[in-house]
């Protein structure tokens, strides 16, 4: 379907894609960035992968399915639970320690080679945010490219 | 799927109740026994459907303890007068609010001792029934939330559980599924207790607002709210919308045609919600709020004439009525006419009447409901004209129905009586201070009375006589709950004012505003009101002599069609099914361009209208640059092309120009968050396009000049209300402050530099919260598309 070139340079670019978006996701809180972007670009590169090396070749990396349409769809459908249900936690734990839906706490970290780094718990219902972005735009890709 | 949908309903529900932070603001010691009194049924309930299977007919004597609890809890309650809240959602004002005082403990005895012996009723009834997992389990729900309903302070929770009573009624009444007239009859009274619900709810809203609070026990403390109402001329509204709210639910006409149809009901449902308890909620309401609405003038004339007009037409019917439970139905809407009269009524002998009726009735009519029921259940028809003689089988039974019979017909000394007399008396002092054509209400009250006294009769009547048809024996159980009302009801009789003083003073006191203790005396000189006691008896008598005669004559007046409620409500169906097809066909054309078209055209309309209405139109300025006009008119060029395209292909791939051109746009205006976004987004879009492009059908070139112009006018509007949206976004820019709150709070607050990040994941957290919740649904939504359509294949 593709040709050599499509297939060399999207090994090449989909990997950098998925690193950049871990880069975005990480520098959110300081710099341009943050879940949603993060969460985007991660199902465009996977859709990339769709594209070049088609459908069923997708689906013969996890070997086979148990039901014949959609077993990668449910799949996709559970990953924005679970990001639904992380980000919902992360809000109840909150309430848990006293404060209010959805409040975060923020600090400092020391580790051995990084030095000092920030962390924040609003980082944890951003990374719900990505999986909910992911598992939903792939959901759409993957329901649409099987026609 | 079904998996997702629990866990989606799941978060909703943690979401709630982390709104609901808990937090009390007064509650006495007492409200142990409030929460008991309201949770104990709920518990059952839940038990029942869970464990049907294990408990079987043990149901119902769970049913029938978890009363017994509630009963005992409210007791402990009596004398006490308190209110409680707790917060759930603030923001508009609706709390978990209880109040407790003499009227909401009257009927909270009520329905729970009345629940107690009709689930021991309904052991015996239900035997052999159908579906007793789903009859126990809504049975006791409904018993939970008629004491819900009497203690909520809160307006919110007040209606809510208002309306979970209609439901509970409405799946009861469907109880014999599949029965046309079941379905026919808890389509109706749905449509008519709902409906109305609505209405009331209207009404809450208007009170509250100009309360300031939707908390009763505050908005009792308020005192005049009818004058506070009257300065914004909001009075008659409210009174109308929770009149008509009220009034429904209460089964008065026109609105009383629901009630004869819920007889499709089992039995015991009938007795308990259909006359004892839920169809009381209305006259609760309106006894509810008489302390603070009746100083309005058109109070008085609203209820006396709605409760006399029901009471008397009611009866009409009731004597015209064939069968036992649809004579008992009319004669409910009758009594509970009468109620509402004497919450009419300005003086405390109005208030009297009403409060003392709604425990007579309730103890009679429950008692009459379970005789029919032994009747119909045992003999299989309930027709009157086939029953006589029956007291030579069954003496208990005609005992008991004899005393409640004549307790209806306001016969001394039985309970009956006194309120009856209460409201001769209320309605002659009423006469008599307004004159003219006021003595039309002493009028209507006897004439009321009149038929009442004829249908009590009528009842009675099929216990003696001769025997016509083979009787069989009763199980003992069954007689028990009728006999144990006939008792109270004498016992009432004989010592009221022990009885009065007890229960009834309470409840008196919270509806009426100068109310002192009451008490009621058997009749001992020719006073007005006995004389027009003396009236109605001999009138009735003379009227029982000539039943058959009068039957056939008021079933002639009713064959006339317009005189019918139910033929309005009939036209009033067919017409709202025929608009209702007018509009499927309009909108619903299965073609996406249809829904486009209507979605798009209202939704600006209505926008539009929306600016306008608020009067303000903008002044606009604007200042480009030159990057700006070129970045503007490349977008501007690629949508021409756009439209020029011949092929998908390159319609799209034009159209993502003008995305990567709004993200240009983006970057000069110093956004580079948006930047990525739109530019990641473009290309997923790109993609996706691509996907579903080759199953798209042909591109039509050819349309014709009038659809053009069609979608031109369609084009313009749409975007214009999207301009129009921008520029008032734009103008209403006050939020000056908060944007450098953000700013300055971004990085002590919450330790980011990326302002824009901050606010979507901590500022606006529950904002966020609520998007991913709508992407997600998207994704699921777009996958059951696929799915299904997969199906009808």
């Amino acid at each position: 379907m593709s040709t050599v070139i499509a297939r060399q340079t999207t090994k090449l670019v989909v990997p950098l894609m998925l690193l950049l978006s871990l880069n975005f996701f990480l520098q959110g809180h300081n710099l341009p960035g943050g879940g949603f972007i993060a969460g985007v670009l991660s199902a465009a590169a996977i859709a990339l992968l769709y594209i070049i090396f088609n459908f069923e070749g997708i689906k013969s990396l996890r070997g086979q399915t148990q039901r014949k349409h959609y077993g990668l769809v449910e799949r996709y459908t559970e990953i924005s639970e679970i990001g639904l249900v992380f980000a919902a936690g992360t809000g109840l734990i909150a309430i848990e320690l006293g404060l209010r839906f959805l409040n975060h706490r923020k600090g400092l970290l020391h580790l051995p080679l990084f030095g000092e780094i920030h962390w924040t718990t609003a980082m944890l219902f951003d990374l719900g945010v990505y999986l909910v972005v992911v598992g939903a735009a792939l959901t759409i890709v993957e329901v649409l490219g099987e026609e | 799927m079904k998996k997702t949908a629990y866990l989606v309903s799941a978060i909703l529900l943690l979401l709630n109740c982390a709104a609901a932070s808990s937090g009390s603001t007064s509650s006495a010691g007492l409200s142990k026994y409030l929460f008991a009194a309201i949770l104990a049924p709920f518990a059952a309930s839940i038990i029942i459907a869970c464990f049907y299977r294990y408990l079987g007919d043990l149901s119902a004597y769970l049913g029938a303890f978890s009363g017994l609890v509630s009963l005992a809890a409210t007791f402990q309650l009596y004398g006490a007068n308190f209110s409680a809240s707790y917060s759930w959602i603030p923001s508009i004002g609706a709390s978990f609010g209880f109040y407790v005082d003499g009227l909401s403990l009257l009927i909270a005895t009520l329905a729970s001792g009345i629940g107690v012996l009709i689930f021991v009723y309904s052991r015996v009834y239900m035997d052999h029934g159908a579906r007793k997992r789903k009859y126990y389990t809504v049975l006791t729900a409904f018993m939970g939330s008629m004491i819900g309903l009497v203690f909520s302070s809160n307006l919110f929770m007040l209606f809510l559980f208002w309306e979970f009573t209609s439901i509970c009624s409405f799946l009861l009444i469907s109880h014999k599924q599949r029965t046309l007239e079941g379905i026919y009859a808890s389509k109706k009274s749905l449509i008519i207790t709902v409906g109305s619900g609505m209405t009331l709810l209207a009404g809450f809203l208007i009170l509250g607002e100009t309360a300031g609070t939707y908390n009763m026990a505050e908005m009792l403390k308020t005192g005049n709210m009818a004058q506070m109402l009257s300065e914004k001329s909001l009075y008659l509204p409210v009174l109308g919308l929770i009149g008509l709210g009220a009034g429904a639910k209460s089964a008065q006409v026109p609105l009383h045609i629901w009630l004869p149809d819920a007889m499709e009901a089992p039995t015991p449902v009938s007795a308990f919600l259909h006359s004892a308890t839920m169809v009381k909620a209305g006259v609760f309401l309106i006894a509810r709020f008489r302390p603070i609405l009746m100083p309005g003038e058109y109070w008085s004339t609203v209820f006396i004439v709605l409760g006399l007009t029901t009471m008397t037409i009611a009866a009409f019917l009731a004597v015209a009525a064939s069968q036992l439970k649809e004579l008992l139905a009319y004669s409910t809407a009758s009594h509970l006419g009468l109620i509402v009269a004497g919450l009419g009524f300005s003086s405390v002998l109005g208030a009297e009447t009403a409060v003392f009726h709604i425990l007579n009735h309730a103890v009679f009519k429950a008692a009459l409901f379970m005789i029919a029921g032994i009747v119909l259940h045992e003999l299989g028809t309930q027709k009157i004209s086939k029953l006589s003689g029956l007291r030579r089988r069954w003496p208990l039974t005609a005992l008991a129905a004899t005393i409640a019979g004549f307790s209806m017909a306001g016969i001394p000394p039985l309970n009956g009586f006194y309120s009856k007399e209460l409201l001769f008396e209320s309605s002659y002092y009423f006469a008599t201070h307004n004159g003219g054509f006021a003595w039309l209400v002493p009028a209507t009250a006897v004439l009321g009375s009149v038929f009442t006294f004829i249908y009590s009769f009528r009842f009675v009547s099929v216990f003696y006589g001769k025997k016509t048809i083979d009787i069989p024996d009763l199980s003992r159980l069954i007689v028990v709950p009728p006999l144990i009302l006939a008792f109270t009801a004498l016992i009432i009789g004989l010592a009221p004012n022990r009885v009065i003083g007890l229960i009834v003073n309470p409840a008196l006191a919270s509806i009426s505003l100068n109310a002192h203790g009451m008490s009621v005396h058997l009749p001992t000189s020719l006073k007005p009101a006995f004389v027009m006691t003396l009236i109605t008896v001999s009138l009735g008598l003379i009227g029982f002599k000539e039943r058959k005669e009068l039957n056939e004559y008021f079933n002639q007046v009713l064959e006339v069609r317009l005189l019918n409620a139910n033929f309005y409500y009939h036209s009033f169906l067919e017409l709202s099914d025929r608009s209702s097809d007018f509009a499927v066909n309009l909108t619903e054309s299965g073609l996406l361009r249809t829904y486009a078209v209507w979605t798009l055209v209202i939704s600006s309309l209505m926008t539009l209208a929306g600016y306008l209405i608020s009067n303000a139109i903008p002044a606009v300025s604007i200042n480009v640059s030159l990057p700006l006009v070129i970045v503007l008119s490349t977008a501007l060029a690629s949508v021409y092309a756009v439209i020029k395209a011949d092929s998908y292909i390159a319609a799209v791939l034009t159209l993502s120009i003008l995305g990567f051109m709004v993200s240009i746009y983006y970057l000069l205006m110093d956004a580079p968050d948006l930047v990525m976004t739109q530019l990641v987004v473009e290309t997923l879009s790109l993609i996706i396009f691509l996907l579903v492009l080759d199953r798209l059908p042909e591109l039509r070139k050819k349309i014709s000049a009038s659809r053009n112009f069609r979608d031109l006018l369609i084009a313009m509007l749409s975007g214009f209300a999207v301009f129009a949206s921008i520029v008032y976004a734009k103008m209403s820019e006050t939020p000056k402050e908060i944007a450098e709150y953000y700013v300055e709070n971004a990085l002590p607050g919450s330790g980011g530099t990326n302002v824009v990040n901050v606010i979507l994941v901590d500022f606006r957290g529950v904002d966020t919260m609520g998007e991913i919740s709508v992407i997600a649904m998207a994704g699921i939504a777009i996958l059951m598309l696929f799915e299904m359509r997969g199906e009808k294949k």
